[in-house]
């Protein structure tokens, strides 16, 4: 009688918290859907196509889109530290969704923005749902934190 | 269930396949994926101080594990993270094992715990964790051991037993202190087996049983005490080792008083935890989600889902432990901001593997109750061969679709990315260089070859003993540099704003691999020489060595520079171009050797931009680019094409020029290279 009865509450308690993560589950799922849709924009970001082989010798790269009012050169060496789409933004932080998820940038007094021409912009500029490519370093921290040099506001497809 | 004599074979089975795997895929030594995995590969082979929380049980086990005569000492921590996660994966396997009910033949059972125990083990982000020198694998033997004895003790109700539950849990936290949130769990399993113990009883003896309750609670909690002291003791080894700390964040919360141990550890990165507002909650599980999907996919969660419902009605108290330990887990870090929060969840995925592993139960149940209802029926059954052995036999290759999924993100064998330039870095710097890079946890991509083999002991790290380097050590000393002198960085890496000029060049002169899949992990490997003068970047009258005269829109390329036609891969090879600037506008290029990308960036490497402002840039102007490119240790022995193309930021691809043929040469091993130059 005893057993049944501890029994009864083991399996109360433990339905009530299973309802209650399907719940939440489900709530967030429909808070997020509500905001995305079904797609997985506010998580991640594509790139863009992969490589298929190399162009013939010669020809020029795509002329960049609008006019090219800044100088040329200016980003550090090596490719971006991250590619992604702006989820979240604070004075300090964006969060991105990127091919590998979602990541965390922070923006110092020395960030630089510029667009892809390298006209210089402000972090006014910057908008949720904007496509950027950060130029950075880690900085100390359990996960380590991508702090951005440079922020490149890349033209929307 | 008790683990049988076959059990253990069993889960040593699964151990040696994780292992074989993860051995093959392991990173040869200092990992380019890992930004903070260099410290984690120095300082147990000097028994030094990590990063908060400390990991004192890592570093020990490290120091051990650096002994073994292969490789180099990054190479054997990185074998560290592959056996113990093995382990993990066998002792899942076990855990398994114990807890799926006994209604389905054994063999079947086993298979499930198996396959389980490998959908863990090929998981994306545990497998990529094993292979580096991380605490997340190590962490997962820890949960796998601590999770064993606490299921031994329900067995037994020894309290000898509970005594070294309790010390491997405490142990546990020495590889991440997060384990500590498994203490409710923990605590509620143990109230709820000893209470259910007595409640079975008649009840005529209820007070006699509430006094042996009591009785039992206070053994336990005395024994369960004295082994958790045991275990956490580890920790007087952060203010034993204080004194070697040279990060800047560690040191200001240095744990050498009972305040600096709290903050060092409990208190440790304040600003990462409960990061985010109640409004963000949902998004942030969401996130979670779709990491889980990342793990094991729809049909994972599919059968995990059910998984949870079968593990509380057949086993209700080990769905309080194990569902607590989940819930608290996941709560926590979903509210954690940490660049690659991923890597945070590896114990809740593992317990995913058990809520799988009910599922999955519960299908086979499903089917094996179908097939035994239709045999009645229909007369008709399978041969009892197919179904004792066909299941079992199966059921564990499903964990080949994950291994193949995973296998090439995960192939790790390739990155050497690091030792290789930092090879070359101390080829190339002259005698008595200084070498600028960043502080703490960041710098040890330097400082791990000074540290562990005395390399070019004559050259000045200056941030390697402390945060804080004057500018006067650098008096007299040509400077070079890894990290860009930048206003307003900030961050316990960041160089102390006196250290170098703001107004200094940074002009490339080694250039590392930057391998493609690496977006998001690390910063680009690149050598600067600190200069206060302009780097002679415009060209009067350019004689390429090789005229090529290709049109890449903004800029021309009339021609390059190779130091060598020959080169031992490893190496690095000096090369120049020449640009003919036509228009003024950006032009990113790639270099590649053969199919092999080697590095991007922007014609100028990054100076043409200040040059065109304070010296001068017209169209007509011819640039010249000259810096030494790291050949990876990788190549095969062969000719190969070097080659430049445009490319976008989204890597977009436009025009590209051959530039020559390269002859790449084998004739030192990748590990005897870096050895060699280390001065072992």
């Amino acid at each position: 009688m005893a057993a049944n009865r501890w029994k009864v509450i083991l399996l109360a308690s433990g339905g009530v918290i299973l309802l209650g993560m399907l719940l939440v589950a489900s709530f967030s799922l429909g808070v997020y859907v509500g905001e995305h849709g079904w797609t997985r924009e506010g998580l991640n970001y594509q790139a863009g196509p992969p490589p298929s082989g190399r162009p013939p010798q010669g020809g020029g790269p795509p002329p960049p889109p609008g006019g090219s009012a800044g100088g040329p050169g200016g980003l550090p060496p090596g490719r971006p530290d991250v590619i992604g789409r702006i989820r979240q933004m604070s004075d300090t932080i964006l969060e991105l969704g990127t091919p590998e998820g979602p990541r965390t940038v922070l923006l110092t007094e020395g960030t630089r923005f510029v667009d892809e021409q390298r006209t210089p912009l402000q972090r006014e500029d910057l908008h949720a749902g904007d496509v950027i490519a950060v130029f950075g370093r880690f900085v100390a921290g359990d996960g380590g934190e991508l702090q951005a040099e440079v922020i490149v506001k890349l033209t929307p497809r | 269930m008790n683990p049988t004599r076959t059990d253990r074979p069993l889960a040593l089975l699964l151990t040696a396949i994780a292992l074989t795997v993860y051995v093959l895929t392991l990173t040869p030594s200092l990992s380019y994926l890992s930004p903070d995995g260099s410290e984690l590969a120095t300082i147990p082979a000097v028994l030094g101080l990590a990063h908060s929380p400390g990991y004192p049980l890592y570093t020990w086990m490290g120091f051990l594990f650096s002994k073994i005569p292969i490789g180099d000492v990054a190479h054997r921590i990185n074998l560290m993270s592959a056996v113990l996660g093995a382990l993990g994966v066998g002792g899942l396997y076990l855990i398994i094992t114990q807890l799926l009910p006994g209604t389905l033949p054994i063999p079947w059972r086993r298979a499930i715990a198996a396959l389980c125990a490998l959908l863990f083990a090929f998981s994306l982000t545990f497998w990529s964790q094993a292979l580096i020198a991380e605490v997340y694998a190590p962490n997962i033997a820890l949960v796998a051991l601590t999770l064993l004895a606490l299921l031994r003790w329900e067995r037994t109700r020894r309290a000898w037993d509970f005594f070294l539950f309790a010390l491997l849990f405490a142990l546990s936290l020495g590889t991440h202190l997060s384990d500590l949130g498994f203490a409710p769990a923990f605590t509620l399993f143990t109230l709820l087996t000893l209470i259910e113990q007595k409640a079975i009883r008649p009840d005529g003896a209820a007070r006699r049983e509430l006094s042996a309750l009591t009785k039992s609670l206070l053994v336990i909690g005395a024994v369960g005490a004295l082994g958790f002291a045991l275990g956490v003791a580890q920790f007087a080894w952060l203010p034993l080792r204080a004194g070697t700390l040279n990060d800047r964040f560690m040191l200001r919360n240095a744990p050498t008083d009972l305040k600096g141990l709290y903050r060092y550890t409990l208190g440790a990165f304040p600003q990462f935890k409960f990061a985010f507002p109640i409004q963000a909650l949902p998004d942030r599980l969401v996130i979670y989600l779709y990491l889980l999907r990342q793990q094991f996919g729809f049909p994972g969660i599919a059968l995990g889902i059910p998984g949870l419902f079968s593990l509380l009605f057949r086993r209700p108290r080990h769905f309080h432990l194990l569902a607590g330990m989940y819930l608290v887990h996941v709560w926590f870090f979903i509210q954690y901001r940490a660049f690659d929060l991923e890597v945070f969840f590896i114990p809740a995925h593992f317990l995913w593997a058990i809520f799988i592993a009910f599922g999955l139960y519960e299908l086979l149940s499903g089917l094996h109750t179908l097939g035994r209802l239709l045999a009645a029926r229909s007369g008709f059954s399978l041969p009892r061969a197919v179904t004792a052995l066909a299941v079992p036999l199966l059921l564990p290759t499903l964990s080949l679709i994950p291994l193949s999924a995973n296998w090439s993100h995960n192939d790790l064998s390739q990155d050497v990315a690091v030792n290789d330039f930092y090879a070359n870095v101390w080829e190339l710097l002259p005698p008595d260089a200084a070498l600028v890079t960043p502080g703490g946890v960041f710098g040890y991509d330097a400082f791990y070859w000074q540290i562990i083999y005395g390399t070019r002991s004559d050259v000045l790290l200056p941030t390697l003993p402390g945060p804080d380097p004057s500018p006067d050590a650098l008096a007299g000393r040509k400077v070079y540099a890894t990290i860009r002198a930048v206003r307003g960085n900030r961050g316990p890496g960041a160089l102390p704003p006196d250290l170098l000029r703001q107004d200094l060049w940074a002009v490339p002169v080694l250039v590392g691999e930057q391998p493609e899949a690496s977006s998001g992990r690390r910063g680009t490997l690149v050598l600067y020489r600190m200069t206060p003068e302009p780097p002679d970047l415009l060209v009067r009258d350019p004689r390429p060595q090789i005229p090529l005269n290709v049109d890449f829109g903004s800029m021309r390329l009339i021609g390059a520079d190779l130091s060598q036609r020959s080169v031992e891969s490893g190496a690095a090879v000096e090369i120049t171009f020449y640009w003919q600037v036509e228009r003024i506008a950006p032009l990113r290029v790639e270099v590649r050797l053969g199919e092999r990308v080697l590095e991007q960036h922007e014609v100028g490497l990054g100076l043409l931009q200040r040059y065109a402002k304070e010296i001068g840039l017209s169209p007509g102007d011819v640039v010249r680019e000259q810096y030494s490119l790291v050949i990876p240790s990788t190549m095969k022995a062969g000719a190969q094409v070097l080659s430049i193309q445009a490319v976008g930021l989204r890597g977009e691809r436009g025009a590209s020029a051959d530039v020559a043929q390269i002859e790449i040469t084998n004739e030192t091993g990748t590990m005897e290279r870096w050895l060699q130059i280390a001065g072992k």
